[in-house]
């Protein structure tokens, strides 16, 4: 289940991050100064007020449960409530970590491109991706570690039903919970060994990161 | 297939003929009869100016393109010619405005612009910063849209054709190159996105041997000199045989030294190729050095538009006088003005520092120019050249500068000492403080 919740969050937040970092630097319009506010509030808001919210808007009484219903969607106590609010809470690392990289990038190298033949895809598959790759490799590998530690926002809306959605970290609370030691600190191991695997790669990246500057 | 392997055979043949700085002059004047008969009819180079370069319709019908080959028939381009030098680009820039909103109002950039700049010939776009010669060469890229006017390649309006399809080469003052790509790579990348029919390595190789960085293919741009970085970004420019190539203040980051090797190099090769080309500099040696035409921007508006010795010999207005050169600034109801008989309607006036006649001792007049007295005040010492600050009997102040030699020997001046001079009223123009100034106006 939390491999699976990372599996899902991590791409569709990287895409949608990237595109919004690119036009957030790119673009003046009133109220970016709002829109960026508005990016930071999953880190201000408590997970567990996250996933409240999300209940109350998807849940059985919630504004768009009629609509749900006639779709026979369910979110709430399910996998794509889990999936939404893992998401909204690792919404800004990436959008965080590629601003300031977008800011600081000579836009000359973008226009060279485009004076070259390239069309807006091939500028950005060159150019624009090969120039934020480290800042957007740093912000997946912190979203792909809160989306697996994330227990707040996900242990309101999953409901927390065994062996369905139930995720490692909700997993090693009940346990703990129920005195059944053994399996909460399994389960922790196994989890201390993902983020352990998580902060390896990062390390590879910015070595990779560095090797480059230096090259 | 044929065709575009035969060019880039003629492209390499081209290339030996600028082999290298140490070129000899021989050398250079067989390099221009080649151009002069490669123009057809006889016709000297000067002559090929004034004719209308073909269309790209008509391009396409006496070359047609290689259709069916991958997406290569969406490009005009040149590439496609049997040719080896490019025919050059006629480029016409009709009434161009340009403004841009900032946050403390509209920033007229240029104001109305019209430029004409000949098939094959170099133009330099001079003027202070914030004058809106980059601006317009921006336009020209495509890199900016146009507030108002018109812009032609040749006959064809290119006003709002994308950036990707004008088939320019840029070159710009930070380089620009893609650091996560090879020497190389970075030369090859106008090649690849634009699917051409070359053989690329070959004709990396060319380039590289044509900005005289042989070898360096495997380099990444971190690994090389500024200069070297420069000549990267030339040869990038140029890899897909542009009509115009367009350099914004191109040697700006570069030391003195380095800067006239390009220029020199710079020259060269774009008279080689036989591209349209259009600089934008601050420097005015650069600019006179290598225009056929300059263009002196102020204020978003043309001062001047001549050739370098036209607008050195004539500055046709008050702010391209002091421009270009040295120049003393006087009150019209100066003593010197009134003595020269030099009538203005204007608060002020100006004259070159070398059009002063200096005399160490009294004659009452000079060919029927009267003179006037003055007193040496002032004596700088600046290497190669001494400057004396000259004063009037009614306080005005002028400089006047001579060699080092003549200061040591015939012409050597002492504090204190009184003079005679007179500045023949052709040398001189009236202005305003405000025509010469060149602060932008938001």
């Amino acid at each position: 289940m939390t491999l699976m919740l990372a599996a899902v969050s991590v791409p569709l937040n990287s895409v949608f991050g990237t595109v919004a970092a690119i036009l957030i630097t790119r673009n003046e319009f009133p109220g970016k100064v709002l829109l960026l506010s508005l990016l930071d509030m999953p880190f201000s808001i408590s997970p567990v007020v996250t996933g409240l919210m999300l209940t109350l808007l998807y849940g059985r009484s919630g504004w768009f449960s009629s609509f749900l219903a006639e779709h026979g969607f369910n979110i709430v106590f399910a996998f794509p409530g889990m999936a939404l609010a893992t998401m909204f809470v690792t919404m800004p690392f990436v959008v965080r970590e590629l601003i300031p990289t977008l800011e600081q990038m000579d836009l000359s190298q973008e226009e060279a491109a485009r004076t070259l033949g390239a069309n807006p895809l091939q500028v950005f598959w060159h150019v624009t991706l090969p120039n934020i790759r480290w800042g957007l490799m740093y912000g997946i590998i912190l979203t792909n570690a809160r989306a697996m530690g994330e227990f707040g926002a996900v242990s309101v809306i999953s409901g927390n039903i065994i062996g369905k959605t139930q995720t490692l970290t909700l997993f090693v609370e009940s346990a703990y919970k129920e005195y059944n030691t053994e399996a909460a600190f399994a389960a922790a191991v196994l989890l201390s060994l993902l983020a352990l695997m998580t902060l390896w790669v990062k390390d590879r990246v910015e070595k990779a990161a560095a090797a480059e500057a230096a090259k | 297939m044929p065709r575009s392997a035969e060019h880039i055979c003629e492209f390499a043949g081209g290339l030996s003929e600028s082999a290298g700085p140490l070129q000899t002059a021989d050398a250079q004047a067989a390099a221009a009869d080649e151009r002069a008969s490669a123009n057809g009819n006889g016709a000297g180079p000067a002559s090929a100016v004034a004719e209308r370069p073909r269309t790209p319709a008509e391009e396409r019908q006496g070359f047609p393109s290689i259709s069916g080959s991958g997406g290569v028939d969406e490009y005009e381009g040149i590439q496609m010619q049997a040719s080896q030098r490019t025919s050059g680009l006629l480029v016409r820039v009709r009434n161009m405005v340009k403004h841009f909103n900032t946050s403390k109002g509209v920033f007229k950039a240029v104001q109305g612009v019209d430029v004409d700049i000949e098939p094959s010939s170099i133009c330099a776009l001079l003027g202070p910063s914030g004058s809106g010669k980059t601006t317009l060469l921006r336009l020209i890229a495509g890199l900016e849209g146009v507030t108002d006017g018109r812009i032609y390649f040749d006959d064809l309006d290119a006003t709002d054709l994308a950036v990707q399809d004008r088939q320019v080469g840029m070159v710009f003052q930070s380089y620009a190159l893609f650091n996560h790509k090879t020497v190389a790579e970075n030369v090859m990348f106008g090649l690849e996105v634009r699917k051409l029919d070359v053989d690329r390595r070959k004709r990396v190789e060319d380039l590289l041997e044509l900005v005289q960085l042989t070898g360096l293919g495997d380099r990444y741009p971190r690994q090389l000199s500024g200069g070297q970085r420069q000549r990267v970004a030339l040869a990038r420019a140029l890899a897909s045989n542009p009509k115009l190539l367009l350099l914004d203040e191109p040697f700006g980051a570069l030391d003195a030294v380095v800067r006239k090797q390009l220029r020199a190099g710079l020259k060269e090769i774009v008279q080689t190729v036989g591209v349209t080309t259009i600089i934008v500099t601050h420097d005015q040696e650069e600019a006179f050095d290598l225009a056929d035409k300059v263009v002196i921007f102020n204020r978003g508006f043309i001062e001047q538009i001549g050739s370098p010795t036209e607008i050195i010999r004539r500055p046709a207005t008050p702010f391209v006088m002091k421009f270009v050169g040295d120049t003393n600034d006087v009150p019209a109801a100066s003593l010197l003005v009134r003595r020269s008989r030099f009538l203005t309607s204007k608060s002020r006036v100006m004259f070159r520092p070398s059009d002063i006649q200096l005399f160490t001792e009294f004659v009452e007049s000079v060919d029927g120019h009267l003179v006037t007295g003055a007193t040496v005040s002032e004596r700088a010492n600046l290497g190669w050249t001494v400057r004396y600050t000259l004063r009037f009997d009614d306080d005005v102040e002028v400089e006047y500068s001579v060699t080092r030699e003549q200061a040591d020997g015939r012409l050597g001046l002492d504090i204190g000492q009184r003079i005679y001079l007179y500045v023949k009223p052709e040398a001189m123009m009236g202005f305003e403080p405000e025509d010469i100034d060149s602060a932008p106006i938001l």
